[in-house]
């Protein structure tokens, strides 16, 4: 019997094994910084390079899609907080004063 | 906690809290509420004086937690209505809550599966692989944009 190892399974098999290496170093545990030799050989490898890029433009348009909030934009809820945590403390005190 | 620990705890980290809690509600307006509730209930278990960096990653941490916490526990009151926008950013919140956290804690403040499962109580594996779905869903609604366009 012969099996029909599809079109995906080809393309894997086309995939420089130094590809695969990397991205199980960026998707495990605590490995975020892979080595150089590693990186240097996704960005310049005949095989890779394209992977590298399509990698690189999907990450481009994931991170547009995530919400983003800027410090200069939340200066008024910080200070809020702030006044927020000042009065609770405050309260907090007197409570413990009148016990 | 200190008054200056407070002061300077936020100015390095509200945007990562405040932004978090958004990711998930979806509600500006809310977001303010959340952190202040979750980093008062913080302050009850820990006492941090100092500002150490590694140390605030882990109360950042412990306090995403708390928010992610919060808005499960209130999403069970009330009665959600979202409508599919068609504009591409409020796709991101088609994804379901742990996916939506997910993808802001791995994209935003730049957490590893570890570190976000201990928020979300999920094992790496499940991480990683709610990860990959969303950045799936992510990118073939992209596509899918970009493929109706050209036709």
């Amino acid at each position: 019997m012969k099996l029909d190892l599809g079109e995906e399974t080809e393309k894997m098999n086309n995939v420089c094994p130094f590809s695969r290496q990397i991205e199980g170093y960026c998707e495990s545990d605590r490995k975020k910084d892979p080595p150089s030799f590693l990186t240097e050989h996704y960005e310049t490898c005949e095989k890779c390079r394209p992977q590298f890029l399509k990698f690189g433009k999907e990450l481009e348009r994931l991170e547009v899609l995530i919400p983003q909030v800027k410090k200069e934009d939340i200066r008024e809820q910080e200070e809020n907080i702030l006044k927020n945590w000042n009065q609770f403390r405050r309260k907090r005190k007197r409570r413990l004063f009148f016990f | 906690m200190s008054t200056k620990f407070i002061k300077q705890f936020l100015s390095s980290h509200l945007h990562e809290l405040i932004g978090f809690s958004y990711a998930l509600s979806g509600d500006m307006s809310s977001c303010e509420d959340s952190v202040t509730d979750s980093l008062l209930a913080y302050s009850f278990e820990k006492k941090i004086d100092n500002f150490d960096e590694t140390k605030n990653r882990d109360a950042v941490k412990d306090i995403s937690k708390l928010i992610f916490g919060r808005h499960l526990s209130k999403k069970g009151l009330s009665i959600e209505e979202k409508s599919l926008g068609l504009n591409p950013k409020e796709r991101f919140f088609l994804l379901s809550d742990f996916e939506r956290a997910i993808c802001f804690l791995k994209y935003r403040m730049s957490l590893d599966a570890t570190e976000i499962g201990h928020i979300i109580d999920m094992n790496s594996y499940e991480v990683i692989s709610a990860l990959s779905n969303s950045r799936l869903f992510l990118a073939e609604s992209e596509l899918d944009k970009s493929n109706g366009e050209f036709l």
